[in-house]
């Protein structure tokens, strides 16, 4: 068994041991069953935070260092950033309906700003996908990837510098804002959804590795029966 | 837990979550059969 393959396991018994806690944790009296959604929502914005930020991170010592590994962590993080990202809007949204009485406003800034960061690094991975060939992808996507991580502050504290349906942190310097039992549930959840999110980086990472290395066996295969150019063929 | 938008929000969660891993693992399994 590969050490992958060790990850990828402990990250499915933490994410069942992280939906039993959920699942059990004390409901909010106002709420009800939809403050549960908030064992996911919260986890997968962090994680859309921290992918983020690794892109970023990655992408800097990509320009710093330029080999292939820092490139393959930015890709990653940023292909496993908008998956959650996509998580953190469908949940919100979910539990926006249920408790705001809405799924969607644009007017919320931090709705807004999240979609925003969504939609730029489906660009991001949009860029690398359009460009010829891996050194130009790098090249390209570790200058988006080192600017569009300014997104992250931005969608964080949205919330304190606009009006926003959105509550503040409940998390603060001077104690949380819940009861113990859904703090520890959802801070339990945060840490799984970060397991995962590792494992998930070391399989998507490998997988690149993989075929990486498959491609570059591929243009010696090609030039065996590549047809002569006009300007190879001898006049006669 | 009995609402059906928490049951839809762990659904599509964990369900994402599952899918990736799964699309993963067939793209690590085609990448090694075709350089067996």
């Amino acid at each position: 068994m590969t050490k992958i393959q060790v990850m990828l396991g402990l990250a499915a018994v933490a994410l069942a041991g992280g939906l039993v806690l959920a699942l059990n944790a004390p409901i909010d009296a106002l709420q009800g069953e939809f403050s549960r959604i908030m064992h996911l929502h919260v986890p997968a914005s962090w994680l859309a935070f921290l992918a983020f930020g690794v892109t970023a991170v990655a992408s800097i010592m990509w320009r710093i260092r330029r080999t292939r590994a820092w490139d393959r962590r930015a890709a990653a993080s940023a292909e496993i950033g908008v998956l959650f990202t996509a998580l953190s809007l469908a949940t919100g949204s979910l539990w926006g309906g249920a408790v705001w009485g809405t799924y969607w406003d644009w007017a919320d800034p931090r709705i807004a700003t999240t979609a925003l960061m969504f939609f730029v690094y489906l660009g991001y991975l949009a860029l690398r996908s359009a460009s010829p060939d891996a050194e130009s992808a790098a090249a390209r996507s570790s200058i988006l990837g080192i600017i569009a991580v300014v997104q992250v502050p931005l969608v964080y504290f949205s919330v304190n510098m606009f009006r926003s349906l959105h509550q503040g942190q409940s998390i603060r310097p001077d104690g949380a804002t819940m009861p113990g039992g859904m703090l520890v549930a959802m801070l339990v959840n945060v840490g799984v959804f970060t397991l995962v999110y590792f494992a998930l980086l070391a399989a998507r990472t490998d997988v690149m590795r993989q075929e990486e290395a498959a491609r570059a066996l591929e243009p010696a295969a090609g030039e065996a029966v590549r047809p002569p150019r006009f300007d190879e063929v001898p006049d006669v | 837990m009995s609402e059906p938008m928490v049951i839809a929000a762990y659904v599509v969660t964990y369900g994402a979550i599952v899918a990736y891993a799964a699309w993963l693992h067939f793209r690590r399994r085609a990448v090694t059969t075709d350089r067996d």
